[in-house]
């Protein structure tokens, strides 16, 4: 099998998974007590008028076509109505998504620079005490969850020492830059507006880092702990009996193999991001999708869950994608599948 | 010639003794081979201090988990118990409140330790409900790798690992209502598909080893060999998966009260106290931060127990 075709069935179980999660998801919000008209309107609407928008709506129909109704509807990106903010949910997709984005782009950044980093120091320098201080940090990191970093960043270096904003995306008073992709960092370099850029990454920063940093330790972890198991394997010993140049044995016999479950846990660590978002958003007050997201499920609100839920699974979808993709570089053996 | 016959003699006779006395060990290992392999895993575990740490953590978590009521100094502040009187008292300023107090004079100490009880039982629903059902389906999908039962069953459980299991977990919870059993079942809806994984990862390069195969070729059934065979030596690595996640568990259980869809005020439930005490960041940060601690401790003990759990399962130990 080669790697397009490999990728090729990647994708397909990938897409096959999504309308499970799609049947799912629609079923459990349909089958919940609780009549979703009665959500929408008021309690003194007139009967006539519930049941046209039951009708208009479909929800006197079976659920089956009532599921593939919606299904139509999303692929022609029709995402439903929200109750929360009274306009189609599409919209406020478009808003509040590229926010997210790019705060999880920042954030996976940190965390692949600072997870290798870690990881091969710490695995090169065993039992040292470079070692014992990664160790150290990467227990803090695994321990502590995402929202306690947040609160606990946000109360040291916004509030205390002054270093950070405090909350939100960009200081008042910056004009948003004008929208072309609708990522605010990119349109405002587009613009040229390079003050608004780098408010907009100091605002970015410490939601950024506290996102990243149990992921980094957890991966830094793995990265070290491949380097111990790899390096008591036969074939380097061999290997080294063998007098290859030392090179050699780290970078190719060494290191690759070691980094193939750090790498795989590094992807889902940034897939991840997509739900400690939701905290470290609510946090820093970081005017996103996951905190959108949050206050239509405190209020209920139907179709934004489910479409939170599918646009969530997709990023998922593509981040597990090209990792399987990285992995199946470095390591042939998944290429070319396991018994036979 | 005398002498060498008697030296003869008396070395045979050693010899035999220490056949004896090996037989004998022999024997009792055989008798007792379970008692033999946990003495050498907690030899292997106590080495590690830090493992030793972890242990200790958690005896303590579990103890103020079952206990935490009768030993805090005011049990009815874990309530609605209000005192405005001693509001916002600061840590470490006054001996009757050695945490502090929140923004309705409730002792913080007391509070953050009734909090365990509700991260902890968290833990131990979710796990005992998602380790046996995904450990059976990763264990008979794995020894059916590349047949249809295999690919059914892991592309059910790939559906609920399309998405991150905290947003399923808050979005499910969101359709239900946000209370703590609802949030257990969600999280377990969510979770027991890592256990499919994690132990179908295991069973498939297993299925290949000789002591499978020849089990097979002797004609043993598929349920002898997937639970007698494969199944123990899939142990180590979940029994390390079930203490690590006690730890993601609690903190999956205290994000989602974190945003309100946990266990509710008053309830002194951490997550909880931990978003309602932000409020009052900075110059109120008692409030929150020893909630957002004592979680961190909980999951930092069970961090190190499986780490130190894996280590002794391990056959070359590593370094860790």
């Amino acid at each position: 099998m080669d790697m397009k075709k490999y990728i090729g069935k990647r994708l397909f179980w990938a897409i096959i998974s999504l309308f499970g999660l799609s049947l799912f998801i629609f079923y459990f919000g349909r089958i919940i007590p609780g009549d979703p008209i009665e959500m929408m309107v008021g309690p003194r609407t007139p009967d006539h008028v519930i049941e046209n928008l039951r009708q208009s709506l479909a929800l006197d129909r079976p659920l089956y076509i009532q599921y593939f109704i919606w299904l139509r509807n999303v692929f022609q990106g029709d995402l439903g109505f929200s109750i929360v903010t009274k306009r189609s949910v599409t919209t406020d997709v478009k808003t509040y998504l590229p926010r997210t984005l790019e705060l999880i782009t920042y954030a996976a950044a940190f965390q692949i620079v600072g997870s290798f980093l870690l990881g091969i120091f710490a695995g090169s320098n065993i039992n040292k005490w470079q070692d014992h201080v990664i160790r150290i940090f990467s227990y803090i990191g695994v321990s502590i969850p995402a929202f306690v970093f947040a609160i606990i960043f946000q109360l040291t270096f916004a509030y205390q020492l002054g270093w950070f904003p405090v909350t939100g995306a960009l200081t008042s008073g910056f004009a948003h830059p004008p929208e072309v992709t609708g990522f605010l960092g990119i349109d405002a370099l587009l613009a040229g507006q390079f003050k608004t850029f780098i408010n907009f990454v100091h605002h970015a920063t410490l939601p950024a880092i506290a996102l990243a940093i149990p992921g980094t330790a957890q991966v830094a972890r793995m990265i070290r702990s491949g380097m111990i198991t790899i390096k008591q394997k036969e074939y380097i010993s061999m290997a080294k009996g063998f007098g290859l140049p030392e090179r050699t044995i780290r970078f190719k016999y060494l290191l690759r193999p070691s980094i193939i479950p750090g790498v795989t846990v590094l992807g889902m660590q940034i897939a991840m991001m997509l739900g400690n978002a939701f905290l470290v958003e609510m946090v820093f007050r970081w005017p996103g999708f996951s905190r959108h997201a949050i206050n239509a499920m405190l209020h209920s609100d139907l179709n934004t869950i489910v479409a939170t839920v599918m646009i969530i699974g997709i990023m998922f979808a593509i981040i597990n994608l090209v990792v399987d993709t990285i992995v199946a570089y470095i390591d042939p053996r998944i290429r070319y599948g396991g018994r036979s | 010639m005398a002498d060498e016959d008697n030296e003869d003699k008396k070395i045979h006779e050693e010899g035999e003794e220490v056949e004896e006395k090996v037989e004998e060990i022999v024997e009792e290992r055989e008798e007792s081979p379970w008692k033999d392999a946990l003495k050498r895993r907690w030899y292997r575990f106590s080495s590690n201090p830090l493992s030793l740490v972890g242990l200790a953590i958690t005896i303590i978590t579990i103890f103020l988990a079952i206990f935490g009521e009768y030993i805090v100094p005011y049990p009815s502040h874990g309530g609605l118990y209000h005192n405005y009187d001693a509001k916002f008292i600061q840590p470490f300023t006054n001996w009757k409140y050695p945490l502090g107090t929140d923004s309705m004079g409730r002792d913080v100490l007391t509070r953050t330790i009734l909090g365990f009880r509700y991260s902890i039982r968290m833990a131990v629903v979710v796990l005992s409900l998602v380790v046996p059902s995904g450990v059976v389906v990763g264990l008979v999908a794995g020894y059916h790798k590349g047949t249809w039962i295999d690919t059914l069953l892991m592309r059910i459980s790939d559906i609920f690992i399309a998405v991150p299991p905290l947003v399923l977990a808050l979005s499910i919870t969101a359709m239900l209502e946000p209370e703590p059993f609802y949030a257990m079942m969600a999280v377990s809806l969510m979770w027991w598909p890592w256990y499919a994984r994690i132990t179908y990862n295991n069973v498939s390069s297993i299925s290949n080893e000789e002591f499978v195969r020849s089990a097979e070729i002797m004609g043993d059934s598929k349920i002898h060999i997937m639970f007698s065979e494969i199944l123990p030596n899939c142990t180590g690595p979940i029994l390390t998966k079930m203490t690590l996640d006690a730890g993601w568990v609690i903190i999956i259980g205290a994000s989602l009260s974190f945003v309100g869809l946990g266990a509710q005020p008053p309830t002194p439930d951490l997550g909880t106290m931990v978003s309602g005490g932000s409020d009052y960041l900075p110059h109120h940060w008692q409030v929150s931060i020893f909630p957002a601690m004592a979680i961190s401790f909980i999951i930092l003990g069970f961090n190190l127990l499986g780490d130190g759990i894996q280590d002794a399962f391990e056959e070359s130990g590593g370094g860790s």
